[in-house]
């Protein structure tokens, strides 16, 4: 069983190396266009770098919530151009993940933050966990880091959470340990009313755990559990506070909800499968235990069989590797 | 002269023949437009449930469903498929205690069929030109606009809502509507799910005083084949003195209203999500013993919308 493991980690690490790579090396001019759509208050979503952005966007510059994936950096800047031509002062990662820091270092390069390429004066900071920032700077087997240094974090935290204050209201960038990773952020822009979840939620994917950087399906309840605690509908539970997940659409409380659901009755069959009825896991394969969601959210690039080994390692109590 | 006044009887009979085939054959939009617009009410409005419990529901249509629901492990004649199965075997009517839930209203992909008292509304522009029809009154109030102006759906990303996004054209006398960015939702109300996929075309058709209401859920996660229920509506007069709901924020006509969740069910876990493991639902067997039909029957599928499969099911008794 830890062989199939370690073998599924070790192609999906090379899966998401070649992935990486392919990426990097798309030329930008073929890169699809990304889309900016006002969400609400100072918030918009960018839509089409490969995750979900947030922009915060006003008279002091721009905040970004994820950087996309790299090669994707020319049309991320056109599109915050079609909404404002202020500098970008921060960066916040919710995760270490390649589609989400993707950009870090092409972001973090421009002078004064300028998305014209023609600004002075300081680079944006950089937010993020500290793991986060581990994860991106401990050198691999050969010495090299996993991404340059001018990707990394310059404003990691360690505490439960940071705040900062920008474009008129507070932001609050909130820890969520071992959930899709172990250095996951949530950000929550009071003002305009807008959480930003990461990869914790997507209306596109089946629960992104990712055990081998510290993720659990008991960390990714809690933390939608805790996004459920931030939002509040306007009325019939439709509205108010505003969700960008980490991939697909613009989404709200009942949206969060569903997701909410679906992770915890996924959590409730394994728990029946593997620790009541101790089944193999051939066994809780054959049961289907995600049958409810297989079509809407299963993808090559993370299927059910992957979720369902990853759940079943950790309700098994298998070490993560 | 009998044939000078033949001649000229059939001409004139000939006029107006000419002038009613005009007057039927004017533009559609302009002679059926304004069919819809009024205040409609299900049938058999005045039933009284019980002492106290006013007299505002129509219960003769589809009765379960304008009142407190369907039974649970109830799927026949649904068009389900495995995935739609299993969802809904998960489903527990305890589910509505939890406060993210207490709240919903009923969507696109089912408002009709339950209870409601529909006020039809159309906006106009500064010329007078039809924008859209402002369709109120189903459960909770996920009202609907059709946009008749030929704006495009939103795009992908844009977010979901409980009514959708709704356009609509007049084909000759029906107005034929469109219905995309749907919430996950359901087309019954014992848990056989809509994806956040699904689309809803609804067909409204007036004759006298009743508006009929056709709707045809199509979903390529959860079913099979089109899920397609209509119901009927009676013309009312007066103006409703209160709704399901007002709206969403102030008074109107003395009500205010606005549904705020509460602790229904005290639990350990305040995060609690009642379910049940598919493979396990206690009340598979419930419907099925009552019919006396095998359980195959109450689970559904889109066999057992079809009267062949009754006739099947009487001759293997």
């Amino acid at each position: 069983m830890k062989r199939l493991t370690g073998c599924w980690l070790s192609a999906s690490v090379l899966a998401a190396l070649v992935l990486a790579s392919a990426m990097a090396q798309a030329p930008s001019t073929n890169a699809p266009a990304v889309h900016a759509f006002k969400v609400q208050g100072n918030v918009w979503l960018l839509s089409g770098a490969g995750t979900n952005i947030a922009m915060q966007a006003g008279k002091e510059g721009v905040l970004l919530v994820d950087t996309g994936a790299a090669g994707m950096t020319d049309a991320v800047l056109a599109a915050i151009r079609e909404v404002t031509d202020g500098p970008i002062r921060y960066i916040v990662n919710t995760s270490v993940t390649a589609d989400h820091v993707g950009g870090n270092a092409v972001l973090t390069a421009l002078p004064g933050g300028s998305t014209s390429g023609k600004g002075r004066g300081p680079a944006p900071a950089v937010v993020a966990q500290d793991n986060v920032l581990m994860r991106m700077s401990t050198p691999l087997p050969g010495g090299k880091t996993p991404y340059p240094a001018a990707a990394w974090p310059t404003d990691g935290y360690e505490a439960a959470h940071r705040n900062l204050y920008f474009n008129g209201e507070a932001v609050d960038v909130i820890h969520e340990p071992a959930a899709h990773t172990d250095g996951d952020s949530i950000v929550y822009f009071r003002g305009s009313n807008v959480l930003v979840t990461g990869d914790i939620f997507t209306t596109t994917n089946l629960p992104l755990i990712d055990r081998k950087q510290g993720g659990t399906s008991k960390g990714m309840l809690d933390a939608l559990n805790a996004a459920l605690d931030i939002t509040v509908p306007e009325n019939l539970e439709e509205g108010g506070t505003y969700v960008i997940p980490g991939r697909g659409r613009v989404c709200d409380e009942a949206d969060l909800v569903e997701y909410r659901d679906m992770v915890h009755e996924l959590r409730d069959r394994m728990q029946n499968l593997v620790n009541v009825q101790h089944m193999t896991l051939e066994q809780v394969k054959a049961k289907r235990p995600v049958l409810g969601w297989e079509g809407r959210y299963s993808k090559p690039e993370w299927t059910t069989d992957m979720l369902v080994e990853t759940l079943y390692d950790e309700f098994k109590g298998t070490v993560k590797k | 002269m009998k044939m000078r006044a033949s001649r000229r009887h059939r001409m004139i009979v000939g006029a107006f023949a000419v002038a009613a085939c005009l007057l039927w054959s004017r533009p559609a939009a302009a002679q059926a437009k304004f069919d819809i617009v009024g205040y409609w009410d299900q049938p058999a409005l005045g039933t009284v449930l019980g002492p106290g419990i006013a007299a505002i529901f129509g219960f003769e249509e589809d009765s379960t469903e304008r009142a407190d629901g369907p039974a649970l492990v109830d799927y026949i004649g649904i068009p389900l498929n495995e995935e739609a199965r299993a969802r809904a075997l998960s489903y527990d009517g305890s589910l509505l205690t939890v406060p993210e839930h207490q709240c919903m209203p009923h969507p696109a992909t089912y408002s009709f069929w339950g209870p409601a008292r529909l006020s039809i509304s159309e906006e106009v522009n500064d010329n007078l030109d039809l924008v859209a029809y402002h369709v109120d009154g189903t459960f909770r109030r996920a009202d609907r606009i059709i946009w008749m102006d030929g704006r495009p759906h939103p795009p992908d990303y844009a977010p979901h809502t409980w009514a959708g996004f709704t356009t609509g054209k007049w084909e000759g006398n029906t107005l034929v509507t469109t219905t995309t960015h749907i919430k996950w939702s359901w087309v019954r109300r014992n848990g056989v799910p809509a994806s956040d996929q699904a689309t809803v075309t609804t067909f409204y058709n007036r004759n006298g005083n009743v508006l009929t209401v056709t709707w045809m859920v199509h979903d390529p996660l959860y079913l099979t084949e089109t899920y397609t229920k209509s119901s009927d509506f009676i013309q009312r007069v007066q103006v409703p003195t209160a709704r399901f709901d007002a709206p969403p924020v102030g008074a109107s006509n003395g009500v205010f209203f606005k549904c705020l969740p509460g602790e229904e069910v005290i639990r350990e876990d305040p995060y609690f999500v009642p379910n049940y493991l598919p493979w396990a639902n206690p009340f598979t067997h419930e419907v099925a013993d009552k019919l006396h039909v095998p359980v195959e029957t109450v689970l559904g599928g889109a066999e057992t919308a079809y009267p062949e499969y009754q006739d099947r099911l009487g001759k293997g008794r």
